[in-house]
C-alpha cells in the first residue's frame, strides 16, 4: 500500500461528482417544462435544477465515491517484505480532507443552493408573468388596440429579450400605433400582420395634406412626422412637416398673447389642486400642459413637485410592472392581526425588495373576520407598495387619468380612507420567512431562523416545524462528516484483495451502489428527521439542540472508532 | 463453540437490536403524528405503544438482521447448506413466533387521532392542496375557519364554522348553509411537515406498511397462509446471501445484496396492490390472489438457490476480509 488513502479518494470522488453533476444536468435539459418556463430559460433552469438536485443527493453521491475509493485502496501491491503502514497513516489525510469537504458542503448548503434556490422560483415566477404579457399582447393586436399591444410586449421583452416573434410583432404594434386610422380597427393575427409598407406613408401624408388644407397644423405636423417615421424617402412628408413647423412657430402676436394667458390659467387652476390637496389631478393637469409647453420651466417644475405628491399616496403602474420582473419572494400567507376581536389574513403573490428597505407587493389579498366567520371584508389589489407600516395600492398611470387601480372590494366595507392602505404588522425580513412553501425556509439562512423563530408564531406559521428545519440544517454536515468517515470504514472493510483487478460484473453493477448509498444515507437522514421532531415536539427546541448535539458527538465517535478499527494489512 | 452454533444467537442479537432501534423510532414518530396534541411524551405512551410498534416492525428488522448476518457468515468459513438451513430455520422461527406472541399485546389498533392534532388555532395547516386555519375547536366543530386555496381566484374562504373528522389519515372538514363547503385530504402540521420522508423513503416506508399489515391480517384471518408467507419471505432473504458471493468485490456485493432487501418490499407491494387483484378477477379465487406474493417470492428463492449451486464458488470473498 505505497499510496495514502487521499490520493485514491480525490480522483473517485471527482470523477462520481462530475458524473453526478453530468447526470443531473442531463435529467434538468430532459425534463424540462416548457409550460413552467419560457423556452429561452432553458439552459439557465438547467443549470439551477441540475445544481439544487445535485446538493439535493450529494451526500449519497459522496458516500458512494468514498465507499468505492476506500475498496479499491489494496489494489495496488505492497512490496515484497514490506511492512505495512499504520492504518492511522493511511486514513489521517483523508479524514482531514473530509473535515475540509464538509466545510466546504456546509458554505455549498447554506450559501449557494438557498439563493439558487429563490433564482428557480423567481425564473418560474416570471415565466408565468411574461405569458400572461404575451397572452395580453395576443389579444390586443386581435382587437386593434395597438398601443396596449407595444406595452404589453414591451413588458414582454424585459424577461425575455431576444424571442424574434415578440419583436416582429412590437414591430407591428409600434407602426400601427403611429397610424391612428387604423388604431382601433380589428388587425390580423400578429403572425400575418404584412411590415409596414409605402401605402401606410401615402395614407399619412394625405391625412397630412388634409389638416394643413384646415390649417391644422399640429395635425398636419403630427401626420407628416409618422409618414416619415414610416417610409423616410417621403420628400413630400418632410415639406409638410417643416411648412407645419414654420406655421407652428409663425403665430401672431395677439394669438400668442392670448396663448399666454389661457396658459397662466391652466397652470394656476393646476397649482391650486397640488395646494389643496388633489395632487393626482394636479398632476395630470400640469402632465397635460408639459405636452404642449415643453420648454415651460413652471409647468416642468411642479409637475415633478406633484409626481413626488403622487408618490406619497399611490405609485405609477408601470413602476410596479417593472418592479414585478424582478426576482423577489412568492407565497406570502400570514395573519397580520389576530386577537380576540377579529383576525385578519394576508396572501401576497410576490413581494420584491429594494435597496434601502423599500418593498413591492403583487396580488394581494386580505380577509378580516370575526370569531363567528363573519367577513368584515376582503378585498384583492393588482400591486401595492410599502409606505413606513403600510401597504399602498393605489396604482395610477403615468398619463391617463382612467387607468387608474385601486383594490376591489369582494366583501363588506372599508372606510373610504383606508381603502387603499393596509397597516402591516411583519417586517420585510418577516415576509421573506413567512413564504408558504419549503422554498422559503430553504431560502433562508440558519441564523435568520433563529432570529425569526420568536415572532413568526405570531403570524400563524407553526414555530415547531422552523425549529425542526433549522435543526436538521445544523445536523447536515454532521451527516456528511460521519457518513464519509462510516463509508470509508465500510470501503476499506470490503476492500479487494491486494493486486486483484476490478471484476467486470462489479464494474457493471457499480451505477447500482450509489442507489443503495442513497436508500441508506435518506434512512439515516429520516431517522434524524423523527427524533429531532420528536424532541422539538415533546422537549422544546433548547433541550433538542443539547441531545441532537451529543448524538452527532457519539455518532461521531462511533465512526472513528470502526475506521481506526480497521487493519492495514 | 463452533461457528454453526453462534450463528441463532447471533442473529438474535441483530434482530433485538434492529427491533429496538425502529421500534423506538416508529413509536416516537406515532406520538408526534398523533399523540402530541395531548400534551408532554410520557413513558406511559411509550409502555403502551411499544408492543404496537415492535409488531409493525418485526418484518423488516427480520429482513434486516437477516442481512446483517449474511455480511458475518460471509466472512467465515461455514458449509452454504447448514449456513443456509440455520438462517432459514432461525429466521422463520422468530418471525412466525414473534409475531404470534407479540400480537396479544398489542390490543386494539390505535384511535384516529382528533382533528385538534392538526388544527391548533390560528395555525395554518395544511389539508391536502389546502391551506386551513381556524379560530377555535371544540369537540370536532370548527369556529371561523378560512381556507387558503392558491389555484383559486380569490383565495381566501372564510365559513363561521364546520365539523372536522379525521377518517383513514384523512381530515375532513365539511360546512354547512349558504357557504357549504369540504375540504378533505392529508393532514400536515403545517405547510414543511416535522416528520414527512423524503418522496423515496416514504415509497420504502409504503411498502414496509403494506408487507407488514398483509402479513399482520393473514395471521388474523388465515394462520396457515401466514405461515406460507412467512416461509416465503424468509427463504427468499436467505437465498438472497448468495449475492454476497456474487462478484470478487465485496463492496459490491454487499451493496447489491442492500437494493435486493429494498426491492424485495417493492416487488411484494406490486404484487399485492397491482398483480394480486388481477390473478383475483382472472382466477375467481381469493386464496390464490393472497398467495400469489408468497409463490414468485418462493419461485425467486429457488432460483437464487440454483445460481447459487450452480454457478458460485462457495466461499470466494470471505477468507481475504480483514477488520
Amino acid at each position: 500500500m505505497s499510496r495514502s488513502l487521499l490520493s485514491r479518494i480525490m480522483p473517485t470522488l471527482l470523477a462520481f461528482y462530475a458524473i453526478a453533476a453530468a447526470a443531473f444536468f442531463l435529467y434538468a435539459v430532459i425534463t424540462f417544462s416548457a409550460t413552467e418556463y419560457l423556452s429561452a430559460m432553458r439552459w439557465d433552469v438547467a443549470l439551477k435544477r441540475a445544481f439544487i438536485l445535485f446538493m439535493d443527493y450529494l451526500i449519497p453521491v459522496h458516500a458512494a465515491a468514498v465507499a468505492v475509493a476506500a475498496s479499491r485502496s489494496a489494489e495496488e501491491k505492497e512490496a515484497a517484505g514490506a511492512p505495512p503502514r499504520p492504518f492511522s497513516r493511511v486514513v489521517s489525510s483523508a479524514v482531514a480532507a473530509f473535515l475540509v469537504l464538509t466545510a466546504v458542503y456546509a458554505v455549498l448548503a447554506e450559501g449557494v443552493a438557498p439563493r439558487t434556490r429563490s433564482r428557480l422560483a423567481d425564473l418560474r415566477y416570471l415565466s408565468r408573468v411574461a405569458s400572461e404579457y404575451r397572452r395580453e399582447a395576443t389579444a390586443a393586436m386581435q382587437g386593434g388596440d395597438w398601443a396596449a399591444a407595444r406595452e404589453a410586449i414591451d413588458r414582454y421583452l424585459v424577461v425575455d429579450p431576444g424571442n424574434r416573434q415578440m419583436i416582429q410583432n412590437r414591430l407591428v404594434a409600434a407602426s400601427r400605433v403611429t397610424r391612428p386610422g387604423a388604431a382601433n380597427a380589428p388587425g390580423p393575427s400578429p403572425a400575418a400582420v404584412p411590415a409596414p409598407d409605402a401605402a401606410g406613408a401615402q395614407a399619412d401624408v394625405e391625412k397630412a395634406r388634409f389638416y394643413a388644407g384646415q390649417s391644422d397644423w399640429f395635425s398636419a405636423h403630427y401626420y407628416a412626422q409618422a409618414a416619415v417615421a414610416l417610409d423616410p424617402r417621403r420628400a413630400d412628408a418632410l415639406q409638410i412637416a417643416s411648412q407645419a413647423e414654420n406655421e407652428l412657430a409663425g403665430l401672431t402676436r395677439a394669438q400668442k398673447d392670448a396663448a399666454a394667458a389661457h396658459l397662466l390659467t391652466q397652470k394656476k387652476d393646476a397649482l391650486d389642486r397640488l395646494e389643496s390637496g388633489d395632487a393626482l389631478g394636479a398632476y395630470y393637469a400640469f402632465l397635460a400642459l408639459a405636452q404642449d409647453n415643453k420648454n415651460d420651466a413652471d409647468v416642468a417644475r411642479y409637475l415633478a413637485e406633484a409626481a413626488k405628491e403622487v408618490q406619497k399616496e399611490s405609485f405609477f403602474t408601470d413602476e410596479a410592472r417593472r418592479v414585478e420582473l424582478l426576482p423577489g419572494t412568492q407565497g406570502i400567507l400570514f395573519f397580520n392581526r389576530n386577537d380576540a376581536e377579529s383576525t385578519e389574513a394576508v396572501s401576497i403573490a410576490k413581494m420584491v425588495e429594494m435597496p434601502g428597505g423599500d418593498a413591492w407587493f403583487f396580488d394581494i389579498e386580505a380577509v378580516r373576520y370575526d370569531a363567528d366567520g363573519s367577513v368584515a371584508w376582503h378585498f384583492t389589489a393588482p400591486y401595492g407598495r410599502r409606505e413606513g407600516e403600510a401597504i399602498l395600492m393605489d396604482a395610477v398611470d403615468r398619463t391617463d387619468a382612467r387607468n387608474r387601480v385601486l383594490p376591489l372590494l369582494l366583501e363588506g366595507t372599508r372606510p373610504a380612507a383606508e381603502r387603499a392602505i393596509l397597516r402591516l404588522q411583519p417586517s420585510v425580513e418577516e415576509l421573506r420567512a413567512l413564504s408558504s412553501g419549503r422554498t422559503a425556509l430553504a431560502g433562508m439562512s440558519v441564523p435568520e431562523m433563529w432570529r425569526l423563530r420568536a415572532r413568526l408564531g405570531a403570524y400563524g406559521l407553526a414555530r415547531q416545524s422552523l425549529n425542526v428545519e433549522m435543526s436538521m440544517r445544523l445536523v447536515m454536515p454532521f451527516a456528511f462528516l460521519i457518513l464519509s468517515v462510516l463509508c470509508t470504514a465500510l470501503g476499506w472493510s470490503l476492500r479487494m484483495r491486494s493486486g486483484e483487478r476490478l471484476p467486470a460484473l462489479g464494474v457493471v453493477l457499480l451505477p447500482l451502489l450509489p442507489v443503495t448509498m442513497a436508500v441508506l444515507s435518506l434512512l439515516y437522514l429520516h431517522a434524524h428527521r423523527l427524533i429531532v421532531g420528536f424532541l422539538v415536539i415533546g422537549f422544546g427546541l433548547a433541550t433538542a439542540m443539547i441531545v441532537v448535539a451529543v448524538l452527532q458527538v457519539v455518532l461521531l465517535a462511533v465512526a472513528l472508532a470502526l475506521l481506526a478499527g480497521q487493519s492495514s494489512r | 463453540m463452533k461457528e454453526p452454533l453462534k450463528i441463532p444467537f447471533v442473529f438474535l442479537f441483530l434482530l433485538l437490536c434492529t427491533s429496538v432501534v425502529c421500534a423506538v423510532l416508529d413509536s416516537v414518530s406515532a406520538w408526534g403524528l398523533s399523540g402530541s396534541a395531548g400534551g408532554r411524551f410520557t413513558l406511559l405512551f411509550a409502555a403502551q405503544h411499544l408492543p404496537r410498534s415492535l409488531y409493525d416492525v418485526l418484518v423488516p428488522s427480520v429482513v434486516l438482521s437477516i442481512v446483517l448476518l449474511g455480511l458475518r457468515i460471509a466472512r467465515r468459513q461455514i458449509s452454504r447448506f447448514l449456513a443456509f438451513v440455520i438462517v432459514l430455520g432461525v429466521g422463520y422461527v422468530v418471525l412466525v413466533n414473534g409475531m404470534l406472541w407479540i400480537r396479544p399485546l398489542v390490543g386494539a389498533p390505535p384511535a384516529a387521532p382528533s382533528p385538534r392534532q392538526f388544527l391548533a388555532p390560528s395555525t395554518f395547516a395544511r389539508v391536502g392542496d389546502r391551506l386551513v386555519a381556524v379560530r377555535s375547536l371544540t369537540e370536532g366543530r370548527a369556529r371561523a375557519v378560512l381556507i387558503y386555496d392558491a389555484s383559486t381566484t380569490p383565495r381566501f374562504t372564510v365559513v363561521p364554522a364546520a365539523d372536522a373528522t379525521v377518517h383513514a389519515g384523512t381530515l375532513t372538514l365539511t360546512s354547512e348553509g349558504p357557504r357549504a363547503l369540504t375540504v378533505s385530504g392529508a393532514p400536515d402540521l403545517t405547510w414543511t411537515s416535522v416528520f414527512a420522508a423524503d418522496r423515496f423513503t416514504e415509497l420504502f416506508l409504503r411498502d414496509i406498511r403494506t408487507m407488514s399489515a398483509d402479513f399482520q391480517h393473514l395471521l388474523a384471518a388465515a394462520r396457515g397462509e401466514f405461515f406460507v408467507a412467512a416461509f416465503a419471505l424468509v427463504f427468499l432473504c436467505t437465498a438472497s446471501l448468495m449475492l454476497l458471493r456474487l462478484t470478487r468485490w465485496p463492496l459490491i456485493n454487499v451493496m447489491l445484496l442492500g437494493i435486493a432487501a429494498r426491492g424485495w418490499f417493492s416487488l411484494y407491494h406490486f404484487l399485492a396492490v397491482s398483480v394480486a387483484p388481477q390473478v383475483s378477477r382472472a382466477l375467481t379465487d381469493s386464496f390464490a390472489a393472497r398467495m400469489a406474493p408468497s409463490l414468485a417470492f418462493l419461485a425467486l428463492g429457488v432460483l437464487f438457490l440454483l445460481v447459487d449451486i450452480l454457478f458460485l464458488p462457495p466461499n470466494r470473498p470471505g477468507s481475504e476480509i480483514s477488520g
